[in-house]
């Protein structure tokens, strides 16, 4: 099986929801028993939006061909797993999550790259950056990067129902 | 009105005509009144001083001692000569007569002596004077016993009980001018009779209508509120009762009572009539009872407003324009007094409070400013009630009615204002250069009245005139313009763009584009080139702008007047220079500027460069009528017929700039343009091809041709009028010859309208241009000589072309091709070629033959987009040597996209020598740069000239909040084609650039170290240098580390983000300090590496897990400060977001990466492993557009 551990795998949303976690690595998902994958970038729109402040960021993004669950942790600053860390960093990682929160509106093009995981069953993506694409073209750059990458390292998927 | 005087030297009016200057008897006014009245004028508080106020106001001069007059006030029908105004009353003292205003007018002083005891005196021309009373008292009281006037005599008389059936009683609401009605007379035949009327509204409760009840007027004044006013009567005063007229407007607002007039029923026309009270021989005008019972007693004075209409308003006259037809109130109101047969009080003077009665309100709102308009009808009055102070001249009605004030009379009161507005501008702007007749158009039209009436002419009154347009003086453009930007720059909180050139911040100008459509106004100037720095100019006599006129014809006229009714005005400046700048207080556009003659000044040390931009297809000449066009009969007689010679425009040299007090250049400095003449001319057919070989032999100008080609000659320079001849292209025997044009200064405007690369015809003549240059290499182009634009076609039709052409000749394709050859054969032996790419060499020329520091290299004509201009100080490299001699030297970097490539242009030349309306969104030509030996790098020369192709006027095409991205430089010059994948890049060999597109995941290690000042590269010109870096970067097939340079890794690091590009709004002024250096991380930057010598960042944890295990270290002996380690941190977790990058760059082969070893380890740091290593030699901003374009063009190929 191949390894893409840390690599950003663009991948359309259908084929992120088919991603099943592997058992004998921990944090990592495998795609269709070839790759093993822990990170995934993908160009959507949000669709739905939940926002518990301190907490968390939960939102939904649609891609045509399926819809993404993602979260951006918005709870570093209470959170004991940050607390080993020096506080001034926190504080700066904490902010660039609530930036990140900020952006994400309904209706926007959102780039999204995070670590992918499965809670309660579903495939999630932790967010690690988000971008709104303010720039039409880049939905065919990415669409076009996806079938390269894809095509090449995972194998492409003709069945995607997705962009072209 | 007694008064105690004990010791008064009465003054005489003669003595006051004698010394004719306005003096003011009122400063002596006694206090301690007796009697409580009214205040007499509060002591001069002249309006403020502002701008609107032509002059300083003068305040009337006080006579030197108390000085009462003792006259009579009388109401005459023979006036003093200087004065036909019926409104006025009149004074007379023993020595002589002057006309009058009163205040506390009583009807009971008519015919009687007073003594006149503070006094406003204004002399009129020639020899008369205007009287303003302000207080007075009655000198003899009980004499003879009266309560009423005869309406027809004047006379006094007592009036026991009044006659209730004649009795009109009620308020008076308004008055008619006087006018003259044609009467016919039994016995004496036709006689004019002059007479007003007023409106009375009586009261029709019971008991005034009691026809048994005799009343006295103390009893109906006392018995009777408003409120049961309601019936409204018509009362004509005519023949030598229209002598009341004077006292009438005085009483319009008051109660009247009057008796003896006759009811008569008046047609009116048109099967209207309507019953009148007509005065008789016996109709008496009643006095109050009571000294003390004023009018103002019962005056009406609460503000009615219906349909449009407003019944009183009171304000102090603060401006008074186009000689009285507008009164400026308040200053916020515009009282229009056009109608010349309305009579105003002489007092109406500019300081006074007046009573304005019955007129039409309008809240205009044009879109060059909003205004409300007082217009006035036959039934407005005006009423002084405190007199000036000032020093103002008296109100002087107009006596001639001009054709055009019968227009004005004619418009809507919003149409009245607009065409006083446009006179006065007008008059303004061709101030000394036409006649006011010619303006104002008496004789013949004119420019206004062929103005107004293009527009205007048989529209109706129903015509919605909400949006006309305005002319305006350009002073007064050029200040709003200035202003609106200024503003505009402040309401987007002061944000501007800047980019990173050579690793420095640049700022960039900020831009704002006006649409004449948003300020409805209308240009109207003359076009010229400025003898100074040779560029065109819209011109007035107030001042000119620069303009810029893609179209413009090769035969537009320094005389002809344009009118331009579409066009933007384009504004740049650089942010910094405009944070001092305030607004103005007042709005160039506001009413009063345009009607004043008021020059506001340019602002000093305004670093706005301002130009207009339109099409000369939008442009109207409007001067036809004053000064019909001869040359242009002129020029299609000289085209119809004869021989012309065909020349290329090969080159234009730049203009010399001239400055007062320059005298390096000449005063009679020319301009020189480089043409080719062509072996080729073109003769009209049957006419000249005879003639040719006849001359042949006798001339120099060898005119005999091997070939001929037929072609029609179709010509356009008029635009209303082309003609088509048939003709014939020679080619002659003759060898094409390179000539230097010279252009004096009376021909700019024909060198103004070339374009390099243009072909053009001119006359053949034996003193001619082409033949006198057989001679020398140097011709004058005189201004009688036209070089007229030609174009070769194969298409009848003519092509259609945005730029004028004024010769089409159309040819058969056989012979248009071969044409072309034949020029092109000529062309590349005489002439550089333009290039749109940079491979392209030409011919070299001379080399550094006279110095070591002379740049040399090939000249070549470059043409794109700029995408950019700033300024660069470059030091020089000689001066560490000599510092006193020039250490600076000010150049300016241009970024011009050609090709898709970023080019830059480096240039020493004078902000000067741009053409007008040069900057980033300019399509042009730079002609004869110099691409420097060294290569990848052009120069402005000198000679270089620049042509502007088109100037991109759409703010959202050229915003000033365009994405950065398109001047870090969108797209790579070396590698095209689909990018590759960081996975496939092992398979490729070493040193193989490939291009990529990845994002910065982390940092993996990064060396700072402060730049040495004598290493400083000429690239990148920072203080910062990075020996080390290394960034995980990842596709998403794969990631990799890319190493890299110092250029490269302050892209990376997103240093085109350090300049604050978003500024915040500075509050109150205080700067904020945060925000407030440029290039603050820079600075910041090398503030940390100043106290720290190097600085370290590693990455000891997970590399994708951005920087959060990153950790600083630095050299000296202290820690790094919390803030500035937090400051790096942050710099890295910038770098990080989401930003794709193009990077072209090879896979490290095992030398280099030895060598990146060897550092790492000395870091205390190991290769990261398995990662592929990548040297990144070029990064670049992804053009998403392109990309997109070109994957798609992939999947279509490969379907």
């Amino acid at each position: 099986m191949q390894s893409l551990h840390d690599t950003h795998v663009k991948l359309l949303a259908f084929d992120i929801l088919s991603l099943i976690p592997s058992s004998s690595h921990p944090n990592t998902v495998i795609r269709k028993g070839t790759h093993i994958l822990s990170r995934a970038e993908t160009l959507d729109i949000v669709t739905f939006w939940e926002h518990k402040s301190d907490r968390f960021l939960k939102f939904t993004i649609d891609d045509g061909t399926g819809c993404i669950p993602c979260v951006i942790w918005l709870n570093q600053l209470t959170s004991p797993y940050f607390s080993r860390r020096c506080s001034p960093d926190v504080r700066r990682i904490a902010e660039v999550a609530k930036s990140f929160a900020t952006v994400v509106q309904i209706g926007v093009l959102v780039r999204v790259k995070g670590k992918v995981g499965v809670y309660r069953g579903n495939v999630q993506l932790t967010v690690v950056d988000v971008v709104v694409e303010r720039d039409p073209n880049a939905e065919i750059v990415h669409e076009g990067g996806r079938s390269e990458s894809i095509s090449t390292k995972v194998g492409f998927d003709e069945g995607g129902g997705g962009g072209f | 009105m007694e008064e105690q005087e004990p010791s008064l030297n009465p003054i005489s009016l003669s003595d006051l005509l004698h010394r004719s200057r306005p003096v003011t008897g009122a400063t002596f006014l006694p206090t301690g009144h007796p009697n409580p009245r009214p205040k007499p004028p509060p002591p001069a508080t002249p309006p403020p001083s502002t701008p609107q106020t032509p002059n300083n106001p003068k305040i009337l001069k006080p006579f030197t001692h108390p000085s009462p007059l003792i006259g009579t006030l009388t109401l005459t029908l023979t006036t003093p000569s200087s004065c036909s105004n019926s409104s006025c009353l009149h004074f007379s003292d023993h020595s002589a007569t002057v006309c009058c205003d009163i205040l506390d007018f009583n009807l009971r002083i008519i015919g009687q002596t007073i003594k006149v005891l503070a006094w406003n005196f204004i002399p009129v021309k020639p020899h008369g004077g205007y009287l303003e009373i302000i207080r007075w008292s009655l000198e003899q009281i009980g004499t003879t016993k009266f309560n009423a006037f005869y309406l027809n005599s004047v006379l006094p008389t007592y009036e026991e009980s009044i006659i209730p059936r004649c009795l009109v009683y009620g308020f008076l609401e308004s008055v008619s001018p006087v006018t003259n009605v044609p009467c016919t007379a039994n016995k004496t035949g036709t006689k004019n009779l002059n007479g007003f009327l007023a409106e009375v509204t009586v009261c029709e409760c019971e008991l005034c209508s009691s026809r048994d009840r005799v009343m006295s007027l103390d009893d109906l004044i006392g018995k009777h509120g408003k409120d049961h006013v309601t019936k409204s009567k018509i009362l004509y005063f005519c023949g030598s009762a229209s002598v009341w007229y004077s006292v009438m407007s005085r009483l319009v607002g008051g109660t009247v009572l009057i008796s003896g007039m006759k009811k008569k029923m008046v047609f009116l026309g048109e099967g209207k009539s309507l019953m009148m009270y007509v005065s008789t021989e016996k109709a008496v005008i009643h006095v109050p009872m009571s000294v003390t019972c004023k009018n103002d007693g019962n005056e009406r004075n609460d503000t009615v407003r219906e349909k449009g209409m407003c019944s009183v308003y009171t304000g102090s006259v603060t401006a008074m324009y186009m000689q009285g037809m507008v009164v400026e109130l308040d200053q916020k109101v515009l009282l229009l007094l056009t109608d010349n047969q309305l009579l105003m009080p002489h007092s109406l003077r500019i300081g006074a409070i007046v009573t304005v009665r019955n007129f039409h309100i309008e809240d205009l709102k044009f879109s060059w400013t909003k205004v409300t308009i007082f217009g006035s009808c036959y039934k407005t009055s005006v009423r002084v009630n405190v007199f000036s102070p000032i020093e103002s001249g008296c109100y002087q009605v107009l006596q001639s009615r001009s054709l055009l004030r019968k227009f004005i009379e004619s418009l809507q009161f919003s149409a009245r204002l607009w065409v006083l507005l446009v006179v006065s501008s007008l008059r303004k702007k061709f101030a000394g250069v036409l006649s006011e007749i010619e303006i104002l158009g008496s004789k013949h039209h004119g420019v206004l009245s062929e103005y107004c009436l293009h527009d205007l002419c048989g529209c109706g009154k129903e015509v919605d005139y909400s949006y006309p347009k305005l002319v305006v003086p350009i002073s007064n453009l050029i200040s709003k313009c200035e202003d609106m930007y200024i503003k505009s720059f402040y309401e987007m909180n002061r944000q501007y763009s800047s980019i990173v050139c050579g690793g420095k911040s640049h700022d960039q100008p900020f831009r704002k584009i006006l649409k004449s459509d948003d300020m409805n106004i209308v240009l109207l100037g003359n076009l010229r080139v400025s003898e100074h720095s040779g560029k065109l100019q819209l011109n007035d006599a107030t001042g000119s702008i620069e303009v810029v006129i893609p179209d413009l014809p090769s035969v537009w006229s320094v005389k002809d007047i344009y009118e331009i009714n579409e066009f933007d005005v384009v504004m740049e400046g650089f942010p910094r220079n405009l944070e001092h700048l305030e607004l103005l207080d007042n709005d160039p556009f506001a009413c009063g500027n345009i009607f004043n003659h008021f020059h506001f000044p340019r602002r000093k040390n305004i670093n706005i460069n301002i130009y207009i931009h339109c099409y000369m297809k939008d442009a109207k000449s409007r001067n036809h009528i004053l000064r019909p066009s001869v040359d242009m009969e002129e020029n299609l007689t000289e085209l119809e017929s004869g021989l012309f010679h065909l020349l290329l425009l090969v080159h234009k040299f730049p203009v010399q700039q001239k400055f007062p007090g320059d005298y390096v250049v000449s005063n009679n400095s020319s301009v020189y343009a480089e043409a080719i003449i062509l072996p080729w001319n073109l003769a009209h057919h049957n006419n000249e091809i005879d003639l040719i070989d006849s001359y042949v032999d006798k001339n120099r100008c060898d005119l005999s041709c091997h070939r001929e080609i037929p072609c029609t000659i179709d010509c356009r320079v008029h635009c209303e009028k082309s003609t088509i001849n048939s003709g014939n292209l020679l080619n002659c025997t003759t060898a094409a010859k390179k000539v230097l044009l010279e252009f004096k200064s009376d021909s700019f405007s024909k060198f103004e309208s070339l374009r390099i690369g243009g072909y053009y015809l001119t006359k053949h003549h034996y003193k001619g241009l082409v033949c006198t240059a057989k001679g020398s290499d140097k011709v004058s182009v005189d201004s009688k000589s036209h070089l007229w634009n030609v174009s070769f076609s194969a298409d009848e039709a003519g092509p259609t072309i945005a730029r004028s052409v004024d010769i089409y000749l159309h040819l058969s394709p056989d012979h248009l091709s071969f044409l072309e050859v034949k020029l092109r054969e000529l062309k590349q032996d005489l002439i550089i070629r333009p290039i749109n790419s940079i491979k392209v060499t030409s011919a070299p020329t001379q080399s550094g033959a006279f110095g070591v520091n002379l740049p040399t290299g090939n000249l070549l004509s470059v043409q794109g987009r700029v995408m950019a201009v700033h300024r660069s100080d470059q030091i020089r490299p000689f001066t560490r040597a000599h510092p006193r001699i020039v250490p600076r030297v000010s150049s300016v970097c241009i970024h011009v996209l050609v090709d898709r490539n970023i080019v830059k242009i480096s240039s020493s030349l004078s902000e000067h020598s741009y053409p007008t309306g040069f900057g980033p969104g300019v399509k042009a030509n730079f002609h004869r740069v110099l691409l420097t030996n060294g290569g990848g790098m052009f120069k402005l020369t000198p000679a270089s000239f620049i042509e502007i192709d088109s100037i991109i006027i759409d703010d959202d095409q050229c915003s000033n909040e365009r994405d950065v991205t398109s001047v870090v430089g969108t797209t790579t010059s070396l590698l095209t084609g689909p990018a590759a994948l960081i996975s496939e890049m092992t398979l490729f060999s070493d040193r193989k650039k490939m291009r990529l597109h990845c994002k910065v995941v982390s940092v993996y290690i990064l060396v700072m170290e402060k730049t040495s000042e004598f290493l400083q590269s000429s690239k990148v010109n920072s203080c910062v240098n990075f020996p080390l870096a290394g960034f995980i970067m990842d596709d998403g097939s794969s990631s990799c580390c890319c190493w890299a340079d110092t250029e490269t890794a302050m892209t990376l690091l997103g240093s085109y983000k350090w300049s604050p590009h978003k500024r915040t709004k500075r509050s109150s002024y205080k700067p904020d300090k945060k925000l407030e250096a440029c290039g603050y991380s820079m600075s910041r930057m090398s503030d940390i590496l100043n106290q720290n010598g190097r600085v370290v960042i590693k990455n000891h944890g997970s590399v994708f897990d951005s920087c959060l295990d990153a950790a600083v270290s630095v050299d000296s002996d202290g820690a790094l400060k919390e803030s500035d380690e937090q400051f790096l941190k942050a710099l890295i977790l910038q770098a990080c977001c989401s930003n794709t990058w193009n990077v072209v760059g090879s896979v490290l082969d095992s030398e280099d990466l030895n060598q990146i070893e060897e550092q790492l380890q000395r870091l205390d740091m190991m290769m990261k492993l398995p990662f592929v290593n990548i040297w990144a030699s070029e990064v670049s901003h992804l053009d998403t557009l392109n990309e997109g374009r070109k994957l798609l063009q992939e999947l279509l190929r490969s379907e």
